[in-house]
Formats: C-alpha cells, sequence, structure tokens
C-alpha cells in the first residue's frame, strides 16, 4: 500500500515539475512518456536490444563475481600481494568510463566487446575490495584455533577462507547487480552496437526526449526486477549452506 | 552635442533591449558566421552569437527562450516543429556536406562492393546520411544491416579507426572526411549530394542546415527579423570573399588545423538561400527521410514550418 | 613419572608493559594445575606462549608433552561447519571422533551446524575437539565464564571424570574460587598485572567437593589471600 502512494507521489511531482519547466523537450509529462512507453513496448526493436542489454549486464555480473572474488581472496590471505595489487586496483577504480572508451574503441570499435570491458573495469575493483577486506576480517580467534592445532594449509583455505567469502560474494553480488545496468547501459551508448542504451543514444538524436525517458523507464524497471529476483536467488542459496 | 548624445543613448538602449542572440554550432558552421563576431559585416542590430555544442543545448537554449535566431540542422528543427515547438525555417545556408570515404586499399564503384563488409556513420540510426546511405543500397539491392554491417559511432572516434586502419569505409560529414582522407590514407568514393541530385532530378545539393526563428517573433518584429537575415546573408557572402581570413579568425573556436579545414572547405557548401526558393527542395527532402525512416522523422511538416 | 612443563623466571613484555613477572612453576604428569587470577593479569598470555601462540622475554621454558588440546574461553567453531565437520577439521581418525562425542554427551547432534546449539553444548564441542588427539596436556582458558551455573557443574564434572579416564594432565586458567577449588589439585594465584605466582595452594581431597566442608574452608582461605593481597 504505501509503495503505491510513493509511486503516486513520484508521478505527481513528476507532473508538477514538468509543468513548471514548461516544455516536453526538457521533462516530458508522465503521459506523454507513458505514450512513447507504450509505443516502444509494441516495437520488436525494443525487445530485441533489452535481450542485447540482458545477456551483457550477466555476463559482466558473473565475471566480476568471479574474478573480483579470486583476486580478492588471494589479496586477502597474501599480504604482500595485497600491498602489489592495491594501487593498480586503486587506479582501475579512480578511471572514469569516458576514459577507458578510447582504449575500447581503438581495440574492437563498435560492438559488444566495448560495453562489457567498460562495464567490467568499473565494477571489478570494487568486487576485489570488499572480498579481500572480508578475507582479512576472518575471525581472528578462528585463525588463532587453527594455529594452536596445527590444521593443514589446505584445510585451512577450503573449510575457513573460502567459507568466510561467502557474505562477501553475496555483497559483492547485491553491489554488482544495482550498478551493472547503469554502465552497460551508459557504455552501450558511447560504443555498443546493440542494446538499451544505443536506442537511447539514437532517441537522443531525433531529439525524441520522451522516447528517452521511455526507454530509461523499461532500463530502471528490468534493473530493479532483476535486482530483487537475484538477491532473491542467492539468499536462498547460502541459506542451504547455512549462512543466514 | 547633446543630441548626439541622446542619438546615442537611444541606440545603446535599443541595443540593449534588442540584443539579439543567434545561436549556432560548434563546427564548421561557425566559419560562415565568423564575420558577425568579428565585426566584419554589421547590421542594423546588433547579434549576440552563442555557440551550441550538442543539440540538447540548442534545445534548452530555445525552450529557455535565450535564443532568438538559431542555426540548426533542417531535420532536427523539423523534427522539433513535428513535436509542437514554435519554430520556423527561414533559408538554408548549408548545401553539401556527406561523402563517403573509402580507405586506400579498397575499391568503391557500387553499392554491391560493400557487401559482407562493414561501413561506419556518424552519430546514430536515422541520421540524415544514414537514411540516404541505406536508401541507395536498398536501391541496388543491397540489403543494409544483412549484407552489410552499418556501424555508428561519433564522428572523432570514426576519423581515428580509420586512420588506424580497422575501419575501410566510413560515410561521414566534413571536415571529418578530409581528416580521414589526409596523407593518402583514403579516398573519397561517392559524393551523396550527387546521387540525390540524379536520383530525384534536382541540383546536387542536399539542405543540411539552415536559420530559424519562432513563428511568434516573426509575427512580432517582422523588420528585426529582415535585418537578421540580412546580416546573415551578408556575413556568409563575406566568408566566401573572404574564406582565408575567416579560417583565421575561426581558429580560436575551433582545433581543426587551418589547412585541413581549407580542405574541406572545397567540398562544404555555404550558400544562403531564402525558403522562398527553395522550399520544394526542402519538403521534398523531408518527405523522403520520413517515408524512407519514419522513426527519425515522424511525420511531414506542413506550410507552418516555413516563413512566408 | 616427569614433568610435562617447567617455567623458571619467565618474563613476558608486550612493549614496555610487563605482564608476567618472573614465573616459575612445574607441572608433573597427571597433575591438575589451576592458575587463579584476576582478569586481565596475563594468566591466559602464559597459556598461549604454552601453545605456541606467542614467545616470552626472559627465563626458561621446558615443555614435555605430544599432544596438547586447548578449549578456549569461546567455542570458537566454524560457524559454517556441522559438529562433525567441526571436529574432522583436527583430526580425521571418525571412530576417534564418534567415541569423543559419546563422551561429551552429544551423539546425535553430529549434523547439527553451531547456530543449532545451546551455548552450553557449543563449549562441549570445543572440549571434544580438544581431546580429540589424545592429548597429554589439556589446556583450558576460563571454559565456564559464558556459562550457567548447572551447566557449568555439569560440564566440569564431565571434564574431572574424563581426567580420572585418561589421566592427561589438566592446566587450566580461571578468576573464578569455586571452579578453581573444584577443578585444581594445586592452585597457584596469581597477582594483579604484572603477574606473579604470590601463593601456592595444595588440595589434598577428591571426591565431591561441593558439599565438603574442606571445600568451603579452601576457599574461605583463597578469598583471604586475594582480599589482603
Amino acid at each position: 500500500m504505501k509503495t503505491i502512494v510513493g509511486l503516486l507521489l513520484f508521478v505527481l511531482s513528476w507532473e508538477i515539475l514538468s509543468l513548471l519547466l514548461g516544455s516536453s523537450f526538457i521533462l516530458p509529462t508522465p503521459v506523454e512518456t507513458f505514450k512513447a512507453l507504450i509505443h516502444e513496448l509494441a516495437k520488436i526493436e525494443t525487445f530485441h536490444a533489452f535481450l542485447s542489454t540482458a545477456w551483457k549486464g550477466f555476463l559482466v555480473l558473473g565475471l566480476v563475481v568471479l574474478l573480483g572474488t579470486l583476486i580478492g581472496l588471494v589479496m586477502g590471505i597474501n599480504t604482500t600481494i595485497y600491498e602489489i595489487l592495491r594501487p593498480v586496483v586503486t587506479i582501475v577504480q579512480a578511471v572514469p568510463v569516458i576514459s577507458w572508451l578510447a582504449l575500447v574503441m581503438f581495440l574492437w570499435g563498435i560492438g559488444w566487446k566495448g560495453p562489457v570491458l567498460i562495464s567490467f573495469l568499473s565494477l571489478l575493483p570494487v568486487s576485489i575490495f570488499t572480498t579481500a577486506a572480508g578475507v582479512r576480517s576472518i575471525d581472528k580467534d578462528l585463525l588463532e584455533m587453527v594455529k594452536v592445532y596445527k590444521v593443514p594449509k589446505r584445510k585451512v583455505f577450503k573449510d575457513i577462507y573460502l567459507g568466510s567469502i561467502v557474505p562477501f560474494v553475496v555483497a559483492t553480488i547485491d553491489i554488482s547487480i544495482g550498478n551493472v545496468w547503469k554502465v552497460i547501459l551508459v557504455s552501450e551508448f558511447l560504443c555498443g552496437d546493440k542494446g538499451l542504451g544505443v536506442l537511447i543514444s539514437w532517441a537522443r538524436q531525433y531529439v525524441d526526449v520522451p522516447r528517452v525517458y521511455a526507454l530509461t523507464i523499461i532500463a530502471v524497471a528490468f534493473g530493479i526486477i532483476s535486482e530483487r529476483l537475484t538477491k532473491r536467488f542467492v539468499r536462498r542459496l547460502t541459506r542451504k549452506w547455512g549462512m543466514s | 552635442m547633446r543630441r548626439l548624445l541622446s542619438v546615442f543613448l537611444v541606440i545603446l538602449g535599443f541595443s540593449i533591449v534588442f540584443s539579439i542572440t543567434l545561436i549556432n554550432p560548434l563546427g564548421p558552421a561557425v566559419i560562415p558566421v565568423v564575420a558577425i563576431t568579428e565585426g566584419k559585416v554589421k547590421g542594423a542590430v546588433h547579434l549576440n552569437v552563442e555557440i551550441w555544442k550538442n543539440p540538447e543545448e540548442a534545445i534548452a537554449m530555445i525552450a529557455s527562450k535565450k535564443a532568438d535566431f538559431y542555426v540548426l540542422p533542417i531535420t532536427v528543427g523539423a523534427n522539433l516543429y513535428l513535436k509542437g515547438m514554435d519554430i520556423v525555417l527561414l533559408g538554408v545556408h548549408e548545401w553539401n556536406v556527406f561523402y563517403m570515404v573509402v580507405s586506400e586499399d579498397e575499391t568503391f564503384s557500387n553499392w554491391k562492393d560493400l557487401v559482407g563488409k562493414e561501413i561506419y556513420t556518424a552519430h546514430g540510426r536515422g541520421q540524415t546520411v544514414d537514411v540516404l546511405m541505406r536508401y541507395l543500397m536498398t536501391e541496388e539491392g543491397v540489403i543494409p544491416d544483412k549484407d552489410v554491417r552499418i556501424l555508428y559511432a561519433p564522428p572523432q572516434e570514426i576519423v581515428a579507426l580509420f586512420k588506424s586502419g580497422k575501419i575501410k569505409f566510413a560515410a561521414l560529414p566534413e571536415p571529418f572526411v578530409t581528416l580521414c582522407a589526409l596523407g593518402g590514407k583514403g579516398k573519397i568514393a561517392l559524393d551523396f549530394q550527387k546521387v540525390w541530385g540524379d536520383k530525384m532530378g534536382i541540383p546536387p545539393r542536399l539542405p543540411i542546415a539552415g536559420l530559424f526563428t519562432s513563428r511568434r517573433f516573426l509575427k512580432e518584429y517582422p523588420m528585426v527579423v529582415e535585418k537578421v537575415v540580412e546580416l546573415f546573408k551578408n556575413s556568409v557572402e563575406w566568408m566566401n570573399k573572404n574564406l582565408d581570413e575567416a579560417l583565421i579568425l575561426t581558429k580560436k573556436f575551433l582545433n581543426i588545423p587551418t589547412p585541413v579545414l581549407k580542405e574541406s572547405m572545397k567540398r562544404t557548401k555555404f550558400y544562403y538561400v531564402d525558403i522562398k526558393d527553395c522550399e520544394g527542395e526542402v519538403a521534398l527532402f523531408l518527405k523522403k527521410l520520413n517515408e524512407l525512416y519514419p522513426e527519425g522523422m515522424p511525420g511531414v511538416p506542413d506550410e507552418g514550418f516555413y516563413a512566408r | 613419572m616427569g614433568d610435562v612443563l617447567e617455567v623458571r623466571d619467565l618474563v613476558k613484555r608486550y612493549g614496555k608493559l610487563l605482564v608476567l613477572d618472573r614465573w616459575s612453576l612445574k607441572v608433573s604428569k597427571g597433575e591438575r594445575i589451576v592458575l587463579l587470577g584476576p582478569s586481565g593479569c596475563g594468566k591466559t598470555t602464559f597459556l598461549k606462549i604454552i601453545a605456541g601462540l606467542e614467545g616470552y622475554d626472559e627465563g626458561e621454558l621446558y615443555m614435555d608433552f605430544k599432544s596438547l588440546g586447548f578449549v578456549f574461553q569461546e567455542p570458537r567453531l566454524i560457524p559454517w561447519r556441522t559438529v562433525k565437520k567441526n571436529l574432522s577439521f583436527v583430526s580425521d581418525n571418525e571412530g576417534k571422533i564418534k567415541e569423543i562425542l559419546k563422551m561429551v554427551r552429544l551423539e546425535g547432534f553430529e549434523n547439527h551446524l553451531p547456530s543449532q546449539l545451546s551455548g552450553g553444548m557449543r563449549q562441549r564441542v570445543n572440549l571434544a575437539r580438544a581431546l580429540l588427539n589424545d592429548p597429554d596436556l589439556l589446556i583450558l582458558d576460563e571454559p565456564f565464564s559464558s556459562l550457567d551455573l548447572p551447566v557449568k557443574l555439569k560440564i566440569m564434572d564431565d571434564i574431572v571424570e574424563l581426567w580420572r579416564e585418561n589421566n592427561f594432565t589438566l592446566l587450566m586458567v580461571t578468576h573464578d574460587v569455586k571452579e578453581a577449588v573444584y577443578m585444581g589439585d594445586r592452585i597457584l594465584v596469581l597477582s594483579e598485572r604484572p603477574s606473579r605466582i604470590i601463593e601456592e595452594i595444595t588440595l589434598a581431597f577428591h571426591g565431591d567437593r561441593i558439599l565438603d566442608e574442606r571445600f568451603l574452608k579452601a576457599e574461605a582461605q583463597i578469598i583471604k589471600i586475594l582480599s589482603s593481597s
């Protein structure tokens, strides 16, 4: 109930703002946008673009979780490696999307690889740092117990390190799924050949502002839904493993 | 003495009250207005020129009524009109600008040469040269997207990719065409204006950009509009007569090297044609665009679009 | 017979801070030694030195035992592993694991996760783990501090029973006088930090101590010592 009230409030403020600004070129009214949205959803082109964006997003998510966890794990266990890699990861984290663009354009021109690489590089550092921090924060008491009983390294890795990173993998997925769509859309906008981001860039070319907003709504809706579903799926998986 | 002062004050007051803003795109289209900004031509009105870098900026200036006159691509102006904006076309001044450039190790004699290959064009689906290119391909039995891959990118990126040999075919506006062809790396294989003219049985030119204002302004201040058009026309003529000087003056706006710009001007044609003398051509052009890609041109502007 | 542990003039510092002030003690095989002292006096530090987790600065330390079991103050179980897996983490002997679980009366709970057990049960797993490798020396670091009294009494009884059966050497650390008298043959009373061994009390009686008046007398004696130090 409260969600509906919240949404209505949002639409109402949108209407008011749009009337205040007075130009549908700057902010179209909810009705205009809704009309454009219906128009967009009816097109097969939109559906193809949506699929293109979706598979790229999930690919990036998979790569980020996989490589981020791996690298983060190694960095968390070994302090020397952590100190060596930290500046590199920090720099990668700080580079803005635009700067990757030039590199990516030169490697592959327009296509799917560019958006995937750009999004991957944007999200990987957080995954690495989250996992590394998690590993380093492993219960010192457990590690002490391990030392007292002189448990072999293989067992320690399997039972303690791998087990302890589960909450951090979950955290990585939660953070990444929220951000991946935004980054994918931007990079598609800049150098993609297919996808919702590309459609938005074309809509911009024809100054079709309601279309830009309509496509944005589609992207936002998908983002929220995928986030909810992924979180629920991940929670169920970890509950099976006994991590609450 | 007092009379001189009062005349001066009146003119000053007039020009302050009547300071008119014209917005112009960044790019070679700056050259035809540089005579105004640098004071090489003068008119009865003081014209303040502002540069816009992307369509959103232009629209914001128009929508917020900061701009009185707007230099825009014809397609953009038409789209805005169709979406209900109060805008009217006074005349067209940019006529030739689109060409195909082909890498030195490739040949192009007709569209079939592109089968199995890819061609890059600027910005996005539905741009003028994109629509024309697809039309011309289809006419020759080549299916766009299936037989030929068409890719979109910012023109600067296309130049970079072309020069590094990553792409072989590009359909671009000047001066990007010249930038690609520099140093013999590429050759100009097709003049889109000529092909368009041949197909339509009209002179080989495309209405690319022009001067717009609002119908409201036109109704309220017809004399001012006349004066501005005259000033604008003179500025374009001055450029054509004093190209070298104009290019030097443009240096502070553009960072394209002057010799490149000069070379590109061989293929870029600026001359002002009042709308009453080219309405038919413009209408034909917009009609064809709507026919070929209604997504990009959702309708055909009626006579309200053209200033009378 | 022999000494499981001998310490001479042991000194331990953390930086400038003196923690253990020249400890000297001997622990013979099969003894039950309790180090009784206030919180923070350094008794856990001593255990860590014995377990090889910390070093010391001055003095001599002789240790003669083959295997060590350590019952920590908190259960320190791997939260995402079952009871059985927590035990097999330390020893692969399946038969022994079964036996030990029986000993601590946790049969049937092998596949439970730590979160599914009560505090007392978790501490019993802690104890079971310590006993897995048949330790010569069983170290206990305030193992009952988080437990309710009835649970505590039961576990203390269990440990004493296990000691009777297996004859390991027991070294326990606590701040609770009752626990000390219940569990120890010899009680070494410690001062506050920097701690010294200020008194040694030998209890010569066994049996059900709680109700024994000798227990209460010993308790009173120790309390007197503690309040006068």
